[in-house]
């Protein structure tokens, strides 16, 4: 109960309720392990509400990605821009390693691209769709 | 030597001269047996089985025993006996109004057997140990059959009324060891449940002063169906339950139990206030017990200065705003919990300001004979108002001691006040090691902050690193008993300083966050200064605020 899970165009849209800190991480990996089940099209960790993530969120995130990376799949993290969680991200390199949008919409859109075999390479955290266009994407998956 | 016979002829003498009289003697002798007060200081299976043994003697019988009533199944099971030893070790069961004993207990009445041959006998026992006349009569507590006493004869013999008074009276001797057991074990089931049932002591939580009282209604069974819960949620937000359960003693006392476990569960996994109470209503509806509940759970933001209540049928909260005025939360309430399934629960918001009070209440407070429930609550509006402007002890004790005159109480009564303090320039407080505390540590030290002028960016920074410090001490701690952190806040001219510390040994192995704590902690912040030691650890971080614009 600590995620908000939904599913769009295929893809896993996990929302944490609360903060994503040491208390709950090991608790939320699970729930989405477990809603993740056998189809593994993608997770976007949608922390576009989140407050706060600690270094045992951020691990956890770090991993997940690994993770979905070995088995081919994706993860994209939503932080907003200009936040302060994008802040912290820059300063332990998240974008680096997982790939990052502003948007839910942007995410799920950059995640399609990522596992379509023949489609254009999209760059590590460089979501940066117009607000207008990613609207779309939600309304046509609905 | 004279003295020497004296006493010998002293005690024959009233034999020789009133015949009639040492019958009585005898038969006082034996009644005094019975009524020994030594018996009274025995167990209860010492006793049966002294007693048994007496009255055996006393009456020159073969056997003796002794079987009690278990009303639940509506049999007489073997409790105690003598030359009948196997009776108990056998575990012998009489139906109730069947064979001999049953007999006595349904008809209430001492019963005689002659001859066995020709009666009707469920006990196998007796038969095979030849016995020929029985006399029994019924163990009885105010005027209730608990059990049945009985004697056998390996001859024939008929008991004549003597006998039949003379083991009535250790029937009834038996039947006072008896209650008095049951009274006793009854009394460590219902402490016992007591202990476990009372709320546990209120969380220490940083910014709010908790006093509760808790008083259940009548003198014997100190138990009942009213409850309040104070604990921190995932969010770091503190949830407020106030609670009563219809009817009282054990029983509304257990359902309770089952509520409170059940909903403090529900929010602990994270269920927003809304869920947790539909989930509950529904749980309780399908548990099938039969027993409403009337509840109001709260959840207090005390970062934003704001209350969430979802009202199950409860009477209204009552706050106390700074200024004085006092306000019943009376929103259209929903149907108590425990009556039907899919019952809708709303959830609705109210300002919390800092200096606020919340009083949360159960019906035993308000109501008072005589009186409509309008008065009732009127009256705990003007006793809030009066106790709050005193602060010699604890809020709900005040309050309650304005409301409460009458020394026994016609219903359970649970009173909780919770007091939104204002937080000065310094922030001190010590936390239990568990990671579940640091969302509400986060919650306090965020109040904190705001209050001493930080702005979104410094609030983050130094929130993060200081959860990132409390993380540390929480791992410190592991495996040590009931251990604590420290946390304290200090503000002086646009610097703030945190100071995180704990006892636990410093676990260079491993450490937190795969590292990156420290960097988060040492970036974010002005200066991080980790002090180890053998007594703990103290890490110290500075951090400038902006100057107002």
């Amino acid at each position: 109960m600590l995620l908000t899970i939904e599913r769009m165009d295929g893809v896993v849209v996990a929302t944490p309720r609360y903060d994503v800190d040491a208390a709950v991480a090991p608790a939320i990996r699970e729930e989405l392990a477990a809603s993740l089940g056998s189809e593994a099209a993608g997770v976007v960790l949608n922390l576009s509400g989140t407050r706060y993530v600690d270094s045992a969120g951020l691990d956890m995130i770090f991993r997940l990605g690994e993770r979905l990376a070995q088995g081919r799949s994706g993860l994209v993290v939503v932080i907003p821009e200009r936040s302060q969680l994008e802040r912290l991200a820059a300063i332990v390199a998240l974008p680096q390693a997982v790939s990052v949008a502003g948007t839910v919409e942007e995410a799920v859109r950059e995640l399609a691209d990522q596992l379509a075999p023949s489609a254009p390479g999209a760059g590590e955290g460089d979501g940066q769709a117009p607000g207008g266009a990613s609207d779309d994407v939600v309304n046509s998956s609905s | 030597m004279d003295t020497e016979q004296f006493p010998t002829e002293r005690s024959r003498e009233p034999r020789a001269f009133r015949a009639p009289a040492s019958a009585s003697s005898e038969h006082l002798g034996r009644v005094q047996s019975i009524t020994d007060a030594t018996l009274g200081y025995m167990s209860l299976e010492e006793m049966l089985s002294e007693l048994l043994e007496r009255i055996r003697a006393g009456l020159g019988a073969d056997t003796a025993a002794i079987l009690l009533l278990d009303e639940d199944r509506d049999v007489l099971l073997a409790r105690a006996a003598r030359g009948l030893e196997e009776e108990v070790r056998q575990g012998v069961q009489v139906p109730l109004a069947r064979g001999f004993a049953g007999r006595v207990a349904a008809e209430r009445r001492p019963i005689v057997i002659e001859d066995l041959d020709h009666a009707d006998v469920v006990n196998p026992i007796l038969r095979q140990r030849g016995i020929r006349s029985m006399l029994g009569v019924p163990v009885q507590v105010e005027g209730r059959v608990i059990g049945v006493m009985h004697i056998g004869t390996l001859h024939t013999r008929d008991f004549d009324a003597d006998d039949i008074a003379l083991l009535q009276l250790a029937a009834d001797r038996a039947a006072v060891g008896i209650d008095n057991a049951h009274l006793t074990e009854q009394r460590g089931v219902t402490e016992t449940l007591q202990r476990t049932l009372l709320p546990e002591a209120l969380p220490q939580l940083p910014g709010i002063a908790l006093s509760a009282k808790y008083l259940p209604a009548g003198t014997a069974v100190r138990i009942g169906g009213d409850w309040y819960d104070v604990f921190s949620l995932p969010s770091g937000k503190v949830a407020l339950v106030i609670g009563d359960v219809v009817g009282r003693g054990v029983v509304a006392a257990t359902v309770m139990a089952e509520i409170r476990t059940s909903l403090r569960a529900f929010l602990l996994e994270g269920h927003p206030l809304v869920q947790a109470v539909t989930l509950l209503n529904d749980l309780v509806v399908t548990m099938g017990r039969n027993r409403g509940a009337t509840l109001a759970v709260l959840e207090l933001d005390l970062e934003r200065e704001e209350l969430q209540l979802v009202n199950a049928g409860h009477l209204p909260p009552l706050l106390l705003r700074p200024d004085g005025e006092a306000r019943l939360l009376e929103d259209p309430a929903s149907m108590p919990i425990g009556m039907r399934l899919g019952v809708r629960y709303e959830a609705h918001r109210h300002p919390f300001p800092t200096g606020g009070v919340l009083m949360l209440y159960t019906d035993g407070l308000v109501e008072r004979r005589g009186e409509s429930i309008e008065e009732g609550l009127e009256r705990l509006r003007s006793a809030a108002l009066l106790a709050t402007d005193r602060d010699d002890s604890p809020l709900a004790d005040r309050v309650y001691r304005a409301m409460v005159h009458t020394d026994a109480l016609e219903d359970d009564l649970a009173l909780l006040a919770v007091e939104s303090l204002a937080l000065g320039d310094v922030l001190e407080a010590t936390f239990p090691a568990r990671p579940a505390v640091v969302a509400g540590m986060r919650h306090a030290l965020g109040r904190w902050l705001a209050g001493v002028g930080a702005d979104e960016e410094a609030l983050f920074d130094i929130t993060l690193s200081t959860s990132e410090a409390a993380t540390n001490a929480i791992e410190h701690a592991y495996g040590l008993r009931e251990a604590s952190f420290t946390l304290r806040c200090v503000h002086d001219a646009g610097r703030v300083e945190i100071t995180v510390s704990d006892q636990g040994r410093w676990r260079s192995a491993r450490p937190p966050g795969g590292g990156r704590g420290l960097e988060i902690m040492r970036r974010l912040m002005g200066s991080v200064d980790v002090d180890r030691s053998s007594h703990g650890t103290e890490v110290r971080m500075t951090r400038q605020l902006k100057d107002d614009p």
